[in-house]
């Protein structure tokens, strides 16, 4: 008798497991049926995963996606994983397939990598035909891999700007009018005047920028050609004027000498030691707006800002949305990504609550003309920020940019500080690359 | 009649495994295998995206024992476990002297053991940001103390400094563990018969000489176990220095082994072989140092048995 219960367990369990891998394979072919036909129409879970680096699009998710379409009849769970842990726990679960996400964001650092992989899937797929939609060329481009395909999409554009304290700048330079700060700090040179004006004028108490980690964009975004080149790793000369620029304001006291995203370097933008930031369009909404009110006195500096070019013009990060290849949830992520990327209405109602830049040209012609900042006193930034974006050229981006621009800060620091020699500086960041990269060539 | 005898003795030996079956199930699938695999990979080159493994022999080894960031991070482990560890130790048996002496009879033991393993209590992530505050350049309370009280003339920027960086975290692992050293070492000391002391007192024995004579060489098996413990967990120190700064800065002084591992294997294109490399080194030096301590402090084990031997016979009361 107990022989048989013996067996009798033993052969469901056999079954069950054959059963659960047949299962499995009716499913993949159906999913290939679906590929061929176009459109996906079906989900297989009952939640669609959405990891993000910032808590910004799990607020548009909350606050927009979720109450346009209250009868989602699946959950929607949206995951945020610090930007730094970012990628160490997306890989795995990419490369295994086990409780990854649905769709996911991914920053300019690593975007590359992401899409050049086999694990981000053909948006043509899923309805998205570059050819009509509005969306910035920039923007698609950088989601499109090696061969032409389209696999992500984003619902901003991100060219940069300087901030500055329009009080500080009447104080110290005479005048707060954009066109005339401006033509004060139109490049490097003069840039690194006003900062000794500044300086001098304040007896040392107002900084030029908070931290050296603000700078560093508008270098990277100068440069000819991206960290690795045809699979070799390339310093470009640009860097150098960076790690030369980073001394100057360091060894003169120009900075803050914050680190970006520390407590210190938010306190400043409501404090009075910070003359400006460098920050590109969220940068303004999600950063300054966010920060602008001092926690110990109420006072808040809104409205005390202006916004400039700046020395340069450049790009600074942007999230896009890619869907994980495999996903069972295609229907859901393919709705999602089409509504935070394409959904006109939504777009319009996110850009007038934010001031976001949007990457979707026809919005952003209809609403730029119409944007009076109260918080740039008035300044029209949209405006500004939508002629800009239509320059940006983001083709130097790589899919190993946020790892080797981590190693650089580091020698940027020392050699800023003096601790270090720029050459020495220089083949500790190569030996660090080196030791991460190990394939690249050098 | 024999053989029907045999048939009816119902033997209870197979149950035994069934109970030790979840634990030696466990152990295969989350321990050894790993490790096997681990070696394996030491002599793959499996990195980043990849599924296929090509064997390459020791070259793996090789390039490691050349790699300047991983001797470095060697190094710092070292020198970092060694900072804190010789304090760590001093402290501990100053303190189990003190708490154990019967001649100086300290109150309030039961308090202090609380208090001084309190630290370890904390968990390692708020302990890095408490000290990263408290350091923190330029306006941090440490540096505005100092400036104070005119120890400094301006602020002094201590995490951009490879040795008051590698100090912090050394002082931290060693104000972490202190207690926990302390309550090990006491619990050696309270094991030791107190006639020893007893006799040593009737004979005229000083405090100090007590300790050295009685004391020091009864709880060696114990400070042995201590010291082989923090060696391994020394070596493999991984939460403080991996949250105190980025990426072990400055200059790397203070990225241990394991966070070289780490990044091995996360970041970067992800060189699971590099990483793999690195584990087996580590154990292959962790094995070795330890069998070495042993060897060299563990010689006379003897020791201890005769004199619990003896003591038993004279039935002394325990």
């Amino acid at each position: 008798m107990k022989k048989w219960i013996g067996l009798l367990l033993t052969f469901t369990l056999i079954l069950s497991v054959t059963a659960c891998g047949g299962a499995k394979q009716d499913n993949s072919e159906a999913s290939n049926q679906e590929k061929e036909v176009g459109v996906a129409t079906d989900n297989k879970g009952d939640t669609l995963v959405v990891w993000t680096f910032t808590d910004e699009l799990k607020g548009m998710i909350e606050n927009h996606y979720l109450k346009d379409n209250p009868d989602l009849p699946y959950k929607v769970e949206v995951v945020v994983v610090p930007n730094d842990q970012y990628q160490n726990k997306l890989d795995p679960v990419l490369a295994s397939g086990k409780s990854a996400p649905d769709v996911f964001a991914l920053e300019a650092g690593y975007v590359k990598k992401y899409v050049d992989s086999p694990f981000t899937a053909d948006l043509a797929s899923i309805g998205f035909d570059r050819d009509n939609i509005d969306t910035l060329p920039y923007v698609l481009d950088v989601a499109t891999d090696t061969n032409g395909v389209l696999k992500g999409s984003s619902w901003q554009a991100t060219p940069g700007a300087f901030f500055y304290r329009r009080s500080l700048a009447l104080e110290y330079l005479g005048t707060e009018e954009p066109e005339e700060v401006q033509a004060l700090m139109s490049d490097f040179d003069k840039f690194y005047d006003t900062a000794m004006t500044i300086s001098e004028k304040s007896d040392g108490k107002v900084k030029m920028i908070s931290s050296l980690g603000d700078l560093v964009q508008v270098f990277y975004a100068a440069r000819q050609d991206g960290w690795v080149v045809d699979n070799k790793m390339v310093v470009d000369p640009k860097i150098t004027e960076l790690m030369e620029m980073g001394r100057k304001l360091e060894s003169n006291k120009l900075t803050n000498q914050s680190e970006q995203w520390t407590e210190q370097w938010f306190a400043s933008i409501s404090g009075n030691d910070v003359f400006g930031y460098f920050l590109p369009t969220w940068g303004l909404h999600y950063v300054l707006k966010t920060s602008a009110e001092n926690a110990d006195t109420g006072v808040s500096t809104s409205g005390d800002w202006g916004m400039i070019q700046g020395p340069s013009s450049y790009f600074w990060g942007g999230t896009w949305l890619a869907m994980r290849e495999g996903s069972q949830m295609e229907a859901a992520a393919a709705d999602l990504i089409k509504y935070l990327t394409l959904d006109e209405s939504f777009l319009k109602t996110w850009a007038e609550e934010t001031g976001d830049v949007l990457s979707n040209e026809a919005v952003v012609n209809e609403i730029k003309d119409g944007f009076t900042e109260p918080f740039l006193k008035g300044q029209n930034h949209y405006a500004a920020f939508a002629d800009m974006a239509t320059k940006v050229d983001a083709s130097i981006l790589t899919g190993s940019d946020k790892d080797i621009q981590d190693l650089f800060t580091e020698q940027l620091t020392a050699y800023s500080k003096g601790e270090k020699e720029r050459d020495a500086a220089m083949d500790d960041f190569i030996s660090s690359v080196k030791n991460q990269f190990p394939s690249l060539e050098y | 009649m024999a053989k029907n005898t045999k048939h009816q003795l119902v033997n209870y030996d197979k149950y035994g495994y069934f109970f030790v079956a979840p634990f030696i199930i466990a152990f295969l699938v989350f321990q050894l295998y790993p490790i096997f695999y681990t070696f394996q990979l030491s002599f793959s080159d499996l990195a980043g995206w990849e599924t296929q493994m090509n064997y390459v022999g020791l070259k793996n080894y090789f390039a490691l024992l050349e790699n300047e960031l991983f001797l470095k991070a060697l190094r710092n482990t070292w020198i970092i476990w060694t900072m804190n560890f010789i304090p760590q130790i001093g402290l501990a048996l100053l303190l189990a002297k003190w708490f154990s002496d019967a001649r100086m009879k300290l109150k309030g033991a039961g308090l202090f053991k609380v208090l001084f393993y309190m630290p370890n209590i904390i968990t390692a992530a708020s302990v890095s940001i408490l000290f990263s505050t408290l350091f923190s350049y330029p306006m941090g309370p440490i540096n505005q103390l100092l400036i104070q009280f005119g120890v400094l003339q301006e602020p002094f920027e201590f995490f951009r400094s490879s040795g008051a960086t590698r100090s912090i975290v050394a002082f931290i692992q060693f104000w972490m563990w202190y207690g926990n050293t302390f309550i090990i070492l006491m619990a050696g000391i309270l094991g030791i018969n107190p006639s020893l002391y007893e006799a040593a007192m009737v004979d005229g024995a000083t405090s100090s000489q007590m300790f050295f004579g009685i004391t020091l060489p009864l709880i060696k098996p114990i400070t042995l176990y201590v010291l082989v413990t923090s060696f391994i967990g020394g070596m493999q120190m991984f939460d403080i220095p991996f949250l105190l700064t980025l990426r072990g800065n400055p200059d790397y002084s203070i990225e241990t082994v394991t966070m070289f591992i780490y990044r091995q294997a996360f970041s970067g294109s992800r060189n699971y072989y590099v990483a793999a490399t690195a584990s087996i080194t580590l154990l292959v030096m962790i094995v070795i140092v330890s069998m070495i301590i042993f060897r060299v402090m563990g010689g006379d084990e003897s020791i201890k048995k005769p004199f619990t031997g003896r003591l038993r016979k004279a039935g002394t009361p325990k």
